[in-house]
């Protein structure tokens, strides 16, 4: 039945010359739309009156049509006036370090975007990017494995410190799912061979180093100002009666949240601040004091959020025009590119670099046979019985 | 549903009117300020978490801009000498008193407000009668005490004396005195540079998520923290 699909239709992400809704006053605004062309109504468009490029049998190769709409500009949330200016190209880091990454796709019926963006400041400053993420999937234990780290600012090479966290974190894990043990990962194994990276790399670069031969020099400190890095391990298996588990460990304030109903529920990567005051210090890598940690399980109709603090403190626990937007863009995965996109919105007083890592499980409509009986959802935060090789420590303060 | 906004600095150019100043310091310092101003207009750091206010002192203080982002657009007040002396017990008056209201209006709409910077630049000694009038109100200003007090960075030109700009700082190594050999006119130039820089570095801190205040100086710079108030 040409033209019908068993899925209902999918919500069309807003075109950028239409106003959100809400009008013009709507805090959430597409900077500099133009006012659009009526919508295309992709599902009753007769061919004639359906826009399509002109490629291939319409006409020569050369002649392709304009876009129907103005570009896409960057997304702008809030009201207060964004200060933009064109990115510098960060071509002197090394290696090399790309603006943004983006990566997506389905494993296991589990649907998958992430992308990591450099904040404003480093592009104009032409800096680069602090934030990583790394994505394993595991076809034998049907696994999807996410990490995610944020180099702290402070830190010499904070970029590598995040790249070499995320990557040896999920090399650590593959190993365990190999050894059999998706059940019971040893998360302190984990964040120890992340550290042992970070503290493996600066040995080698440390030739120089003032004070290394004091009798008081502290090797893990020196170590947090030239790579230190938070750390977010994520495991999330789609079980064969068809309930989606979870198990996430973090050490500093990358978090996790699971959205459900319009709201954020934080699972581990809390912040550690002052009662009376914010702050800026954070527990990371290569200290290793007992990470958080916690087992549950997703619905159907929930989403897993893995982040950096780029999104989570604009989010502010959910309760605000970010967090109502999000919630409302994540209803279903949006295109990969469309996913960079999202997560690279302007807002004001806001532009540290963002990660943002999605899971959706499958739908219940792409696959009506596997959506009945979930258990309840439950939430179990553990705490090993023992601490980790490197003594647990206070990070370093942001500073 | 209040917007979530982030961190801002606040932060306050406190400049010297006094007779002294006029031709080419003033001239100088104003074109300082629109450097200042051009800077910011251009950085995504300096233009959304910076805030700046231009309070000046001659006989009396007088604030000539309120606490705002600075912007392209936006003209700039022109800095004219007035008589009545060098009161520097008026302007510390003033900002102990205006610090608190700019910090409370900031977080009245949502934003999380970083201890306050200000820039003192005088080009003579204080003239406030009796002798020293100006130090209780100093100290009010400094005291750990007052939960907004600001850091003091203090410049002094022309007849300032090393010690009295020592006093006003708010730490030791946050006071520097005019070379000799140099002219009113270019140390101000410098002081625009070291300016511009200072806010510019310092807001990228915060951008970073570092609380560290960056002040370059000829020979070096020197860091202290910005704390959340």
């Amino acid at each position: 039945m040409l033209g019908r699909s068993k899925k209902p239709p999918r919500r069309r992400s807003r075109p950028s010359g239409s106003p959100p809704e809400g009008g013009s006053s709507d805090p959430l605004r597409v900077a500099g739309a133009e006012p659009s062309p009526p919508e295309r109504d992709l599902g009753h468009s007769s061919p004639e009156d359906e826009w399509r490029p002109s490629v291939g049998a319409n006409g020569p190769p050369n002649e392709i049509e304009p876009l129907p709409h103005p570009r896409l500009d960057v997304l702008e949330i809030g009201r207060d006036p964004v200060r933009r200016a064109e990115p510098k190209l960060d071509g002197t880091t090394s290696p090399y370090r790309p603006d943004t990454i983006v990566d997506g796709g389905t494993a296991f019926g589990l649907t998958l975007r992430a992308a990591s963006v450099r904040g404003r400041t480093k592009r104009f400053e032409g800096e680069a990017r602090e934030d990583d993420f790394c994505l394993l999937t595991d076809s034998i234990n049907g696994v999807v494995v996410v990490a995610v780290a944020d180099g702290l600012g402070a830190a010499t090479r904070s970029s590598l410190g995040s790249a070499l966290a995320v990557r040896h974190a999920v090399a650590a894990v593959e190993d365990q799912l190999a050894a059999g043990n998706a059940l019971s990962i040893d998360w302190s194994t984990v964040f120890n061979r992340a550290a042992s990276a970070l503290v493996v790399e600066h040995r080698g670069q440390r030739n120089g180093e003032e004070g290394r031969q004091r009798p008081d020099y502290d090797e893990t400190r020196a170590v947090s100002k030239d790579l230190g890095t938070t750390l977010t391990v994520v495991i999330v298996r789609r079980e064969s009666s068809g309930v989606t588990s979870i198990s996430a460990a973090a050490i500093g304030d990358s978090p996790v949240f699971r959205l459900a109903n319009g709201e954020y529920e934080l699972l581990v990567g809390r912040r550690v601040t002052d009662e009376a005051f914010s702050t800026s210090a954070v527990v990371a890598l290569p200290y290793l004091p007992v990470p958080e940690t916690v087992e549950c399980q997703l619905e159907q109709d929930e989403i897993l959020l893995i982040c950096t603090d780029g999104f989570s403190e604009p989010l502010s626990e959910g309760n605000s025009d970010v967090g109502r937007f999000f919630a409302r863009e994540l209803a279903d995965p949006p295109p990969i590119a469309s996913w960079a996109y999202l997560v690279d919105f302007e807002k004001a007083t806001y532009d540290d670099d963002r990660t943002l890592v999605a899971i959706w499980p499958k739908r219940a409509h792409e696959d009506a046979g596997e959506t009945s009986e979930l258990e309840p959802t439950t939430t179990v935060v553990s705490v090993p019985e023992k601490g980790i090789a490197i003594p647990p420590s206070q990070g370093d303060s942001d500073d | 549903m209040q917007e979530t906004r982030g961190d801002v600095l606040p932060i306050y150019f406190v400049g010297d009117e006094s007779l002294s100043m006029e031709g080419p310091p003033l001239d100088q310092l104003n074109e300082a300020l629109s450097g200042l101003r051009d800077a910011a207009a251009t950085s995504p750091a300096m233009g959304e978490k910076a805030r700046f206010s231009i309070v000046t002192f001659a006989g009396d203080a007088l604030c000539r801009l309120e606490l705002r982002p600075l912007t392209d657009e936006m003209s700039l007040p022109s800095l004219t000498h007035r008589s009545g002396g060098t009161s520097y017990m008026s302007v510390f008056q003033d900002l102990r008193h205006r610090i608190p209201g700019d910090v409370a209006t900031l977080k009245s709409d949502g934003y999380k407000v970083r201890r306050p910077l200000v820039f003192f630049l005088s080009d003579g000694q204080p003239t406030d009668k009796p002798d020293g009038a100006w130090r209780p109100p100093l100290e009010e200003l400094k005291s750990e005490a007052f939960r907004e007090r600001p850091h003091i960075l203090a410049f002094g030109i022309g007849e300032a004396r090393g010690e009295t700009i020592k006093e006003v700082a708010s730490a030791p190594n946050l006071a520097w005195i005019q070379a000799d050999g140099m002219s009113a006119a270019s140390a101000i130039a410098e002081f625009g540079a070291s300016l511009i820089q200072s806010i510019s570095k310092s807001a990228e801190a915060l951008a970073r998520g570092s609380d560290e205040i960056q002040v370059p100086e000829p020979e070096g710079f020197v860091s202290l923290k910005a704390e959340p108030i």
